[in-house]
C-alpha cells in the first residue's frame, strides 16, 4: 500500500468541510472493507483519506414519520440485528446478514456499500425493491436521490465528489406487503452472488397484486429494477403463469457479463429461475 | 512385545495445544533484531526475453539495503536432480506471469514494495504457449531454448504383458477421453522464511518447507556455500499439501541477501504470489482404453496421459510416471501399456498436490469402471469386489503388494450407505456413486540416487526421565511431530508428552527426506522405532536385573518397567533410565529406515511406483442436482480407508476428512485457470475453496490390515483418501441425471448446459485447440514408434 494522508473528523460538518477542500484527491472511508483491498492491490492510490468512523450520529437506525431511516455508518451486522429493520421488512435484515462473513459484516457499513456501487452486492438490491432513497450532503447543500438514480455504472454513483451519503430512507410498505431476498451462491456461501433477486409484493382481498417490486443484483453494471416484470404482475393473481411470465421478463431485463461467477447466458437464465423462486415465496 | 499403550488410542496431538492457542511459531512469527524485509519483483509477461534489467533507481531509494537478481544466482536448480531447469530468479528470460525476477531487502516492507516499482525491466515479448495442444504443435516456439523436442518436457512409454492379446480376448472395450483441470493447494499460511546472515559467514534459514534436506542441497548448489555452513530449520507449516516441497525463489533470495547484508531478511509471500508459486495439480488430458470379458474381468488397459506442466520441471518427471504407475495396484490388470507426455507451457509450474499424479488417472479409471459396470449391467460395488488385485501379490508392472484392504473398504463404505440397494433407485436428481483407489506409503526411492537411509532418527534419554527424539521430518500440520513422540513413547514406555521433538533442523537432526509422498509415519516412524528399540533393550536389561525377572517378562508402559507376570513389581522409568545410564553410559541411539529392495521392477522408469506398502480407499458419495440451476450439492461423503494400523484413530480420521474435503473442492469448482497468460483468479476472493458451511457431511471409516513392513503395522493416511472422492462424486452425478462428466470441475453451468442440450456426456473427445494437434500427436507417436522399434531391435 502506498502512503497517504489520513484524516479523522469528529463531526459531519467537519467531514464535509474537509471534503470540500480537495474533493477530487480525497477518498472517503467508512468501514474500509472494499477500498483497503483495492489500495493494497494498488488499484486506487488516494492522496488523502477521510475516515468517518468517529461520526457517531451517522450510525443511527430509527423510525421516522414516513418510514425508516438508516444511518450511513450503520454496519451490516447492526442492521441485520436491528429490531427496527426487522420490523420494517425481515427480508432486509436477512439481506444484511447474507453479506460475506461475520468479520466483514461488523466492519462494512451501509453507506460504504452503496457508495462503492459494486453490482454484486446484496443490500442495494433489497433497498431498491423497498423504494429506498439516498440522502446526500455536501458543505453547501442536501439532496435526496432515489436509489435507482444513485447507481450510474459499475462502481460509479451520481454522488458529486464533495458529497457524502449520510443515510438511506425507506417509505412505509403497503399493508400486508411481503418481501424476500434470494442470493444465489452456486460456489461457496461466503461468495458474491452469481445473481440475486429481491421481490416485494402486496395483494388485495381478491388476491390481485396491488404492489410489485423486483430488483436484481449481479445481473448488469448496476443493481436494476425489472419494471416490465413488475407491471406484468399488477392486478393479476400471483399464480404460476403470472410468475413465469414475470420471471421471463425479469431475465430479459438483465444485462450480465461473463465472469468467474458464471457466463452471461447462465446468469440471465438464473435471474429468471430466482425471480420465479422469489415470487413463489411471497405470492 | 508390549501390548500397545499409546498407539491406537485417540490421544490429542502433542502440538495441538500450541496450534490452537496461537503459540505455534510459524516462519512469519519470527522477528529478529535488525531484520530486513524482502519483496520479489514478478514478471508481467507470460513469455519474454529480458533485454535489460535496471535496479539502480530502486537501490538508491531511501531505506533499500540490497537487491539481488537472477545474475547473482545463475546456477540451475530444481527439486529433481535430473531435470534442473530453474534458476532462483529469472535469468535472461521469463516463462510465466508472476515469475520472480529480482528481490529487494529494505528496512520495512512498504519500502521494499515501493522500490519494486523503481526497477525497470525491458522485455522482448515472445509468443506464449498456453495449452497442451499448443505446446505439442508449436515446435517453433520453445519455452526452454535447450529443449530437444519442442516443448515436450518428458515422454515415457511402458508396456507390460501382451496388450494385443489382452484386447483380442476382450468381449467389450471402452475407449474414453478425460480431462482433469489443474488446481492449487491454497494452504492457510502463505510461504514465508527468515534467513540470518551470521558474522562467521554462516546462514540459517527458517522456512515453511516440506523438504528441509532437499532445500539444504539446493541452497549449497545455488549459493555456492558449503552445506556445513548452511542450517535449514523447517518451521511448522500452516498447511502445505505439496505446495511447499520445491526450493523457492524467496528462500534463495533471503539467504543471499542475508549473507550480503549480514542481517536477517524476511520474506512472506502475499496470496497472489502463492498462486504464482503454485506447483499444484497438473491439468491432464487422458485417454483410457480398457478391455473386459463379458463378466467384466479386465483383459488389457492402455492409458495415455498428457500433462500440462507449466513453465518448469518441478517434480514433473515423477508426476508423469505417477499418472501411469498406480493404476495396476487396485484391480487385476494382466496387460498394461502406459504412454505419458508432459509439456511445458507459459504458466506457473505444476508439481505435487496431495495424491501427486495419481488423482487424475484414478478419476478416469474409476469413472470408466462405472461405465463398464453400466454397459454390462453390473452393480458397481459388487463388480469391483470381483476384480480385486489380491494381497501379497505382484502387479503386471512389477509392484509388490503386501496388505490390501480395498475389498473391505468397498464393503464397509457400501454398507454404511446401503449402496447397492439405492444405486439406480433414487428419485430423479438424486444420485449415489462409488469409487476405489490406492496410494503409496512413501516412495521406494529417494529423488536423488543414493544408498543411504530415507529416514534417520536419534533418541536420547535424560536423567529425569525425559526423552528427546531428533528427526529431519517437517511438521506440515499432518501430525508428524506427534507421530515421532507417540512411537517413541510407545516403544520406550513413557507418555507422548514426555517426549521432546526436535524436527526439521538440518544441523540438529538426522536426515529425513521430507514430508512428501505420505512417507513420514511409515519411514520416520520406522526409523524412530528402530532408535527407541535400541534404548528399550538397554533399559529392559537393567530392569530385568533389578527386578530379578527374566528379560522376556519385562514390559514398559505409562512410565514404568514391570514384570508382566506380577505387575506390582515395577520400577519407574526414571529409575530404570538412571540405572541404565550408569550401566551403559549416555543413553542415546540412532535408528534408520530404508525401504526394502526388490519391491519394484528393474526396467527404466521402474523407480516411480514402488512403495513398501500401499494404502487403499473406497468412497461413496451422495448428491442432489438442482435441474433448474445446475447446482450440484454433495449431501454426504463416506470414505473407508485401509491405513494398516491406525496409530492414532482421531488423527487418521482427520486426514480422511481433510482429504474428502479437498477432493470435494476440486470436483465442484476449484480450478487454476488463465486468460491469455494471466491467472484468472489469483486471490481467495475469486479462487473459491469450500468453507466449513459448504462442506458436505463427511464420514470416515478406518479399515485396519496391520502391515508387517510399517511401524506397528501402519500405512499412510495423508493422501490416498482424496483419490476416490472425485470419481465417486462424478459417478453419483451420473446416477442422478444420467450425464457422464469426464472432466473436472463439475460446475452448475456445465450441468445446466448438458441438461438443456440433452447431452449424455461432458468431456473431451481428443486433443484439441492449437494449430494441428492431431498432426503433432501423429509426429509424437511416429517418433515414439521409431524409438521403440530401435530399442526392440
Amino acid at each position: 500500500m502506498r502512503p497517504f494522508d489520513y484524516l479523522e473528523p469528529e463531526t459531519l460538518d467537519e467531514a464535509l468541510a474537509l471534503l470540500a477542500d480537495d474533493p477530487d484527491d480525497t477518498l472517503v472511508m467508512a468501514g474500509g472493507t472494499a477500498i483497503v483491498i483495492l489500495m493494497k492491490q494498488d488499484l486506487i492510490r488516494p492522496a488523502r483519506v477521510i475516515g468517518l468512523r468517529r461520526i457517531a450520529p451517522l450510525r443511527a437506525i430509527g423510525a421516522t414519520d414516513e418510514g425508516l431511516r438508516l444511518g450511513a455508518l450503520a454496519t451490516h451486522g447492526a442492521l441485520a440485528r436491528s429490531p427496527e429493520v426487522r420490523g420494517h421488512a425481515a427480508a432486509l435484515a436477512s439481506t444484511f446478514a447474507a453479506v460475506a462473513t461475520v468479520r466483514i459484516r461488523e466492519q462494512a457499513t451501509l453507506g460504504g456499500n452503496l457508495a462503492h456501487a459494486d453490482p454484486a452486492q446484496d443490500p442495494p438490491v433489497t433497498l431498491l425493491a423497498l423504494d429506498g432513497v439516498a440522502v446526500a450532503r455536501s458543505k453547501t447543500r442536501a439532496r435526496r436521490i432515489p436509489l435507482d438514480a444513485l447507481f450510474v455504472d459499475l462502481f460509479e454513483t451520481s454522488l458529486e465528489p464533495d458529497e457524502l451519503l449520510v443515510a438511506v430512507e425507506l417509505p412505509r410498505l403497503p399493508v400486508g406487503a411481503r418481501a424476500t431476498y434470494k442470493k444465489f451462491l452456486p460456489a461457496t456461501l461466503d461468495d458474491y452472488a452469481t445473481v440475486s433477486v429481491a421481490a416485494v409484493v402486496a395483494t388485495d382481498a381478491t388476491g390481485a397484486c396491488t404492489h410489485a417490486r423486483i430488483a436484481l443484483g449481479g445481473a448488469g453494471p448496476v443493481p436494476l429494477r425489472a419494471r416490465a416484470a413488475e407491471r406484468s404482475l399488477l392486478r393479476r393473481r400471483l399464480d404460476d403463469a403470472a410468475i413465469r411470465e414475470a420471471a421471463a421478463l425479469a431475465a430479459a431485463a438483465t444485462d450480465p457479463i461473463d465472469d468467474l461467477r458464471g457466463s452471461a447466458e447462465y446468469k440471465r437464465a438464473m435471474a429468471g429461475v430466482w425471480t420465479a423462486r422469489a415470487l413463489r415465496e411471497v405470492a | 512385545m508390549n501390548e500397545l499403550s499409546i498407539l491406537g488410542r485417540r490421544l490429542p496431538k502433542v502440538n495441538s495445544w500450541a496450534h490452537l492457542t496461537g503459540q505455534a511459531k510459524y516462519a512469519d512469527d519470527i522477528m529478529l533484531p535488525r531484520m530486513l524485509y524482502g519483496r520479489l519483483l514478478h514478471s508481467t509477461q507470460a513469455h519474454a526475453r529480458i533485454k535489460k534489467l535496471d535496479v539502480s533507481r530502486a537501490l538508491a531509494y531511501p531505506g533499500v539495503v540490497a537487491i539481488v537478481t537472477g545474475a547473482d544466482m545463475p546456477e540451475k536448480m530444481g527439486i529433481m536432480p535430473s531435470t534442473q531447469d530453474e534458476t532462483a530468479l529469472a535469468v535472461d528470460k521469463v516463462r510465466y506471469v508472476g515469475e520472480p525476477i529480482a528481490a529487494v531487502a529494505a528496512l520495512d516492507e512498504d519500502t521494499a514494495f515501493e522500490a519494486l516499482s523503481l526497477i525497470t525491466v525491458d522485455y522482448e515479448p515472445l509468443e506464449a504457449i498456453l495449452s497442451i495442444e499448443e505446446a505439442l504443435a508449436r515446435e517453433d516456439v520453445k519455452i526452454h531454448d535447450d529443449s530437444t523436442r519442442g516443448n515436450v518436457f518428458k515422454e515415457v512409454h511402458l508396456s507390460f504383458g501382451d496388450l494385443e492379446a489382452g484386447f483380442a480376448k476382450a468381449d467389450h472395450t471402452r475407449d474414453d477421453w478425460f480431462f482433469f483441470e489443474g488446481n492449487t493447494h491454497a494452504p492457510i499460511e502463505s510461504h514465508s522464511c527468515v534467513a540470518n546472515g551470521e558474522a562467521n559467514g554462516n546462514v540459517t534459514l527458517w522456512t515453511c518447507t516440506q523438504v528441509p534436506h532437499y532445500l539444504h542441497r539446493e541452497l549449497e548448489k545455488v549459493l555456492g556455500v558449503p552445506r556445513a555452513r548452511i542450517r535449514v530449520i523447517a518451521t511448522p507449516n500452516g498447511g502445505a499439501f505439496g505446495g511447499k516441497s520445491d526450493p523457492f525463489a524467496h528462500e534463495f533470495a533471503a539467504c543471499l541477501l542475508a549473507l550480503r547484508t549480514k542481517r536477517p531478511v524476511k520474506f512472506t509471500l502475499d496470496r497472489e504470489e502463492v498462486f504464482y508459486a503454485h506447483r499444484g495439480r497438473h491439468p491432464v488430458k487422458m485417454r483410457l482404453r480398457t478391455g473386459v470379458t463379458k463378466d467384466g474381468e479386465i483383459t488389457a488397459v492402455h492409458f495415455q496421459s498428457w500433462l500440462d506442466g507449466g513453465a518448469y520441471a518441478s517434480y514433473g518427471i515423477a508426476t508423469t510416471y505417477y499418472t501411469g504407475a498406480l493404476l495396476t495396484v487396485t484391480y487385476r490388470v494382466p496387460a498394461y501399456k502406459f504412454d505419458g507426455v508432459r509439456v511445458y507451457t507459459n504458466k506457473p509450474p505444476c508439481g505435487p498436490k496431495r495424491g501427486h499424479g495419481t488423482t487424475q488417472p484414478r478419476f478416469a479409471f474409476e469413472a470408466q469402471l462405472d461405465k463398464i459396470a453400466t454397459d454390462l449391467g453390473l452393480d458397481p460395488l459388487a463388480y469391483r469386489l470381483r476384480i480385486l488385485q489380491p494381497p501379497n501379490s505382484r502387479t503386471v508392472n512389477d509392484l509388490r503388494i503386501t496388505t490390501m484392504g480395498l475389498g473391505e473398504c468397498l464393503e464397509r463404505a457400501g454398507r454404511a450407505t446401503d449402496f447397492s440397494a439405492r444405486h439406480r433407485q433414487l428419485p430423479p436428481g438424486k444420485g449415489i456413486g462409488i469409487a476405489g483407489s490406492a496410494y503409496i506409503s512413501g516412495a521406494g526411492l529417494p529423488i536423488y540416487w543414493n544408498e543411504m537411509p530415507h529416514s534417520g532418527a536419534t533418541v536420547k534419554i535424560d536423567r529425569g526421565g525425559g526423552v528427546t527424539v531428533y528427526c529431519g521430518t517437517a511438521e506440515i500440520g499432518q501430525g508428524s511431530d506427534n507421530m515421532l513422540a507417540s512411537i517413541t513413547a510407545e516403544t520406550l514406555g513413557v507418555l507422548p508428552e514426555d517426549v521432546h521433538v526436535v524436527s526439521g533442523d538440518t544441523s540438529l537432526a538426522p536426515v529425513d527426506l521430507g514430508s512428501y509422498s505420505s512417507r513420514v509415519t511409515f519411514m520416520a516412524g520406522n526409523a524412530t522405532k528402530d532408535a527407541a528399540m535400541k534404548l528399550r533393550e538397554q533399559l529392559g536389561t537393567v530392569a530385568a536385573e533389578q527386578l530379578g525377572v527374566p528379560v522376556e517378562q519385562i514390559r514398559s508402559a505409562y512410565r514404568r518397567f514391570y514384570d508382566h507376570e506380577h505387575p506390582d513389581a515395577f520400577m519407574s522409568f526414571t529409575d530404570v533410565a538412571v540405572a541404565a545410564e550408569a550401566r551403559f553410559g549416555t543413553l542415546s541411539a540412532a535408528g534408520w529406515y530404508k525401504p526394502p529392495t526388490g519391491i519394484g521392477g528393474t526396467f527404466k522408469g521402474a523407480g516411480v511406483g514402488p512403495s513398501p506398502a500401499y494404502s487403499y480407499q473406497a468412497c461413496v458419495a451422495e448428491v442432489t442436482v438442482d435441474r433448474e440451476t445446475g447446482v450440484l450439492t454433495v449431501d454426504r461423503i463416506v470414505t473407508a480407508h485401509d491405513c494398516g494400523r491406525a496409530l492414532n484413530p482421531a488423527n487418521v480420521e482427520g486426514q480422511i476428512e481433510g482429504s474428502a474435503y479437498m477432493g470435494y473442492g476440486e470436483i465442484i469448482g476449484e480450478e487454476q485457470v488463465f486468460r491469455g497468460g494471466l491467472h484468472k483468479k489469483p486471490s481467495l476472493l475469486d479462487y473459491k475453496i469450500p468453507t466449513s458451511l459448504d462442506t458436505p457431511k463427511l464420514e470416515a471409516i478406518i479399515v485396519e490390515t496391520i502391515d508387517a513392513e510399517g511401524p506397528y503395522g501402519a500405512k499412510e493416511s495423508g493422501e490416498g483418501p482424496l483419490n476416490p472422492v472425485i470419481p465417486a462424486i462424478a459417478n453419483a452425478v451420473y446416477d442422478a441425471i444420467g450425464v457422464r462428466f469426464d472432466e473436472t470441475p463439475i460446475t452448475p453451468d456445465k450441468i445446466l448446459d448438458a441438461l438443456a442440450k440433452k447431452k449424455d456426456r461432458v468431456g473431451p473427445t481428443g486433443l484439441d485447440g492449437g494449430r494441428d494437434p492431431k498432426a503433432a500427436l501423429r509426429r509424437l507417436t511416429a517418433s515414439t514408434d521409431a524409438r521403440e522399434r530401435k530399442r526392440d531391435a
